[in-house]
């Protein structure tokens, strides 16, 4: 069993916005942070980034312009809108009203049943 | 919302940039792989071509994630609909026939609905093309009990104006028909708007060149006018310099001060601006046309309705003999100028309905021919689903190509709605006056969405319906079927009806457009040779100078008519060429108004018909049969005693006799006109002559077919048409004739002249035109769907004929087998189609004759050879089939 734990379906999203959240990045970027703050607990399948990159774009959730990158090469930057600042916002406690009850739910001794 | 825009925005850039942000996702996984690679080499010290490796076996399939992002963007699906347009496009090209039929379906439908739409909708909701031109209203006088408006007089202007805080710029215009000329040219008429200075404040409109009217034009002692761009353009030749000219006004000479832009026609489409002189005007005359205000700023009209009310309340108390029964409204200014938004809505809707519904019919064809396309491109169709198409994909291909056909037919369409909206408009213009200044004759930004709305629906019944029935069942059934090569495709149920239907609609239409086409169409026969006469109408215009001089006693007007008719007349008949002149308020050739009338006790005919006790009244010289050359033919003619002291005396005509009298002798009886809505006119008309029947139409619906004549002294004949005698051609003497009118009376306007016969055609081209273009296509289109119909059933079972001859069976009994099916469903089209007709004209909406039968049966004949037609190529074709090449066809 290694340390490192697969994505839950849907939380990829998520980490994105929470990652542009901290500063403006490129795709490889959000992956590298990802591990960073996770870490290095989480695994993402590289590829699987874009198309939800893609996708929050699309919905207006991050906004993205062409730059330099820290080697001097041309890249995309992403930084979050304050509609995706809202929805990361309402995603993040969600999540913890989810993990809240999931964790309330696995402590449960017997005795208290 | 916003994320609504930035999703749209994503649809636009994937629309016009989708080859560069593919190229942008490219360059994006490929840093990544670059950067990934280069991590592996600077931590664990790969070399080059391995860390490549595991970067790209870390990152995934490259591809799979460049179509991921492409769905991810929502427009993967655009890419496939611009393959299917191509796809549809070479469709196009590859089946002309399909194309040309299925354009002209879709533009005539198109078309059609584009036209009522753009009509509808500029009575409806027109756009007021002034600055804050919605803001403008009209304030009117209504009298409750007769519920008809009132004109406004000088006093109720002058009180609203002062009146009113809720309204602004209020202002008074007058319009009427007024001679111009300019230079030594003859007078023409115009429509001319005397208004107070106030107006121009109102429309917000500086002047083109020069300057609009001024509050001291109003009291000046020069007479000044502004002219309108088209007025400039045309009588003025466009010239520079024209500020400051003279033209003259029913022979007054007036100064140009100012030129109006391109588009001002404000409150008509009126090219000249007078000022109003009020003080000319007497006070409790009501002689305004239009009084005018604009919306004081926070002001809506209810508020001003209030104030309105008020005003018009405390008036009717002050002035009881004129508004005690009046009140003041305050009105949209289409609503006042036009009086049609009270009824725009029943057409509007009339005509939304009807339009859906001929474009529901004429795409039921389209889809009918498209469906026969697409099964014979069935087997096409299953490989693409065989290899991984989903049904809505195949669905897709062939609503892109019906939109394809349709948008094609919707750009015709445009074209062909934007020509007959400008002469439905002319037309509309000759028949009501002057139209609204914000009417524009081209077609709107709504109407081409609106006609956008149009195509899709089309493509929708065109495209969708055979895509869905092609692809229904599921593949694997359709695959079997299509190689046991017995079942297949068929024309089932739902095309049956179709069919039916269509046929049906086709065969029964004509009778109804032959009703609505006699109308129009007949031939009326004038009875003497009106090709030699030139007839026009004459007008006075109003005197210029102080309300002292009586220029607004109606009875001075027409004594000045009179006076200046006999003057005309008398110069005319010393032309050479010109053989006699005569006048009457109604021409021969015309549609004639009639009344209900009222016969003394005594034998008359007895009719079950509506208004069999109606006439065509006329009023006119007593010598007017002597000059067209008819002569009486029982009794005796009218005489100028007749016309000068009312004697009752009347002629009839024949068609009087006959329809109204039964044929009895009309001569001494009584006759006296009666109306529901009118109060009955008591005085009692002896019929003392019959004269023959002159340009009476040939049309049942015409109830003014019986005619009754009134001699009149021209001044008692309004309006008055003058018709003149003449040899050669009379279109060469219009021009005299307007010569002639100016040197006798430069305010005697000469309006429309033209020859005689001309007073038949003028709406009748337009409709025989537009008849016989909807009678075409109806045709057309009907005959497009039978071949296609009967050649798909032929067509589809040329293997089976071929196998069926080589053996032994009789070509007979193969073809009677083989054409059953699409010969039925002829049969029944045309039986339904024949009763509908015949339950249409038994109906009295219809003026349908045998002779219409007699069309509808040879249509229907048509359309069974179109059939036999369709059926020869195929037949002939299917039984000279070797078995052989029958058995070869099976792959």
């Amino acid at each position: 069993m290694t340390d490192s734990a697969a994505l839950l379906p849907g939380t990829l999203d998520l980490l994105i916005l929470k990652s542009v959240s901290l500063g403006k990045l490129h795709g490889y970027g959000v992956l590298l942070r990802i591990e960073q703050i996770s870490g290095g607990a989480l695994r993402i399948q590289q590829g699987a980034l874009y198309p939800a990159l893609y996708r929050l774009e699309h919905h207006g959730l991050i906004e993205s312009e062409w730059g330099v990158s820290e080697n001097n090469r041309r890249a995309k930057f992403y930084r979050l809108t304050s509609a995706g600042r809202a929805r990361l916002g309402e995603e993040v406690a969600s999540w913890n009203r989810l993990a809240d009850a999931i964790a309330l739910a696995l402590r449960t001794k017997p005795q208290e049943v | 919302m916003k994320t609504l825009f930035a999703r749209l925005r994503s649809y636009a850039r994937q629309l016009w940039h989708s080859e560069a942000m593919s190229a942008e996702m490219d360059e994006e996984m490929r840093f990544h792989l670059e950067m990934e690679a280069d991590r592996l080499q600077r931590e664990r010290g790969l070399d080059a071509t391995e860390a490549r490796r595991q970067a790209a076996i870390a990152f995934g399939g490259l591809e799979k994630y460049r179509a991921a992002g492409q769905d991810a963007r929502g427009l993967r699906w655009l890419s496939g609909l611009r393959l299917d347009l191509r796809l549809g496009g070479r469709m196009l090209v590859k089946h002309p026939a399909l194309t040309v039929v299925g354009t002209i379906a879709v533009a005539f439908a198109i078309a059609v609905g584009s036209v009522g739409f753009e009509i509808a909708r500029q009575a409806l909701w027109p756009t007021i093309p002034l600055p804050d031109g919605n803001a403008i209203v009209a304030l009117r006088n209504w009298n409750v009990i007769e519920n008809a408006p009132v004109p406004a007089s000088r006093r109720d202007y002058e009180l609203w104006r002062d009146g009113l805080s809720t309204i602004t710029n209020v202002s008074a215009i007058e319009v009427e028909e007024r001679s111009i000329a300019v230079g030594a040219g003859p007078g023409q008429p115009e429509t001319v708007a005397n208004v107070t200075a106030s107006t121009f404040a109102l429309t917000r409109v500086p002047a083109m060149m020069g300057r609009t009217l001024l509050e001291t034009d109003e009291r000046g002692a020069e007479e000044v006018v502004v002219v309108g761009y088209d007025f400039w353009k045309t009588r003025l030749d466009g010239a520079a310099d024209v500020v400051g000219r003279v033209i003259r006004i029913s022979g007054t000479p007036v100064t140009i001060v100012g030129v109006m832009p391109r588009g001002y026609g404000f409150p008509q489409r009126n090219g000249v601006w007078r000022p109003l002189h009020l003080e000319r005007i007497p006070e409790a005359s009501p002689s305004l046309t239009y009084v005018v205000g604009r919306l004081a700023p926070g002001h809506s009209r209810e508020n001003a309705s209030v104030q309105a009310a008020a005003i018009g309340a405390r008036t009717a108390t002050m002035f009881p003999e004129t508004h005690e029964n009046v009140r003041l409204q305050v009105r949209s200014l289409p609503d006042a100028v036009s009086h049609w938004p009270e009824r725009a809505a029943v057409v509007l809707t009339s005509i939304n309905v009807f339009v859906v519904l001929l474009a529901a019919l004429l795409c039921g064809n389209v889809a009918m021919l498209l469906f026969a396309r697409a099964i014979s491109r069935e087997r096409e169709l299953l490989v693409r689903a065989a290899l991984g198409a989903g049904r809505g994909r195949l669905i897709m291909q062939l609503f892109a190509e019906a939109l394809l056909l349709c948008a094609v037919g919707a750009v015709v369409g445009l074209l062909v709605a934007r020509f007959v909206l400008a002469r439905a408009w002319a037309m509309m213009e000759q028949q009501t006056g002057p139209l609204p200044f914000w009417i524009d004759t081209a077609l709107s930004p709504t109407t081409i969405l609106y006609a956008a709305g149009l195509t899709l629906f089309a493509a929708a019944i065109a495209g969708v319906v055979p895509a869905v029935k092609v692809t229904w069942g599921g593949v694997g059934r359709r695959l079997r079927a299509a190689s046991s090569r017995g079942g297949g495709l068929q024309f089932g149920g739902v095309w049956t009806v179709i069919i039916v239907a269509q046929i049906a609609v086709t065969t029964m239409l004509p009778v109804p457009l032959i009703g609505v086409g006699a109308d129009f169409t007949r031939e009326t026969p004038a009875g003497f040779p009106a090709e030699t006469f030139l007839t026009a109408t004459l007008a006075i215009d109003r005197f210029d100078g102080q309300a002292a001089s009586g220029d607004t006693v109606p009875a001075l007007r027409a004594a000045r008519l009179e006076a200046s008719y006999r003057a005309l007349a008398d110069r005319l008949r010393q032309e050479p060429g010109v053989l006699d002149v005569t006048y009457a308020d109604q021409m021969p050739l015309m549609r004639t108004r009639w009344r209900g009338i009222e016969l003394d006790p005594g034998p008359a005919a007895q009719h079950s018909q509506p208004c069999s006790s109606c006439a065509g009244v006329v009023s006119g010289d007593p010598r007017f049969f002597d000059v067209v050359g008819a002569r009486v033919i029982r009794g005796r003619a009218l005489t100028t005693a007749d016309a000068e002291h009312p004697t009752g005396a009347v002629l009839v005509n024949e068609f009087f006799v006959d329809y109204v009298m039964g044929g009895h002798n009309p001569i001494g009886r009584r006759v006296r006109y009666s109306s529901t809505r009118e109060s009955t006119d008591e005085s009692w008309y002896e019929i003392v002559g019959v004269v023959p029947d002159l340009g009476v139409s040939d049309n049942r619906g015409d109830y003014g077919r019986p005619r009754i004549y009134h001699a009149t002294p021209p001044k008692e004949t309004g309006p008055l048409r003058v018709a003149i005698h003449v040899r050669g051609d009379p279109q060469l003497y219009a021009v005299r004739l307007r010569e002639l009118a100016q040197a006798t009376d430069p305010a005697l306007r000469v309006i429309d002249p033209k020859p005689m016969p001309r007073l038949a055609e003028s709406v009748s081209a337009f409709w025989m035109a537009l008849l016989v273009g909807f009678t075409g296509v109806t045709v057309m289109l009907s005959l497009a769907g039978v071949y296609a119909v009967t050649a798909f059933a032929v067509a589809r079972r040329t293997r089976e004929i071929g196998v069926r001859v080589a053996l032994g069976a009789q070509p007979l009994h193969v073809l009677t087998t083989v054409f059953k099916r699409p010969l039925v469903q002829i049969a029944l089209g045309i039986g339904v189609g024949a009763i509908l007709a015949l339950g249409l004209a038994n109906n009295d909406l219809s003026d349908v004759q045998l002779d219409d039968f007699g069309m509808t049966a040879i249509f229907a004949l048509s359309t069974i050879l179109c059939c036999a037609l369709a059926c020869i190529v195929p037949t002939r074709r299917a039984l000279r089939i070797q078995p052989t090449d029958a058995l070869k066809d099976e792959g």
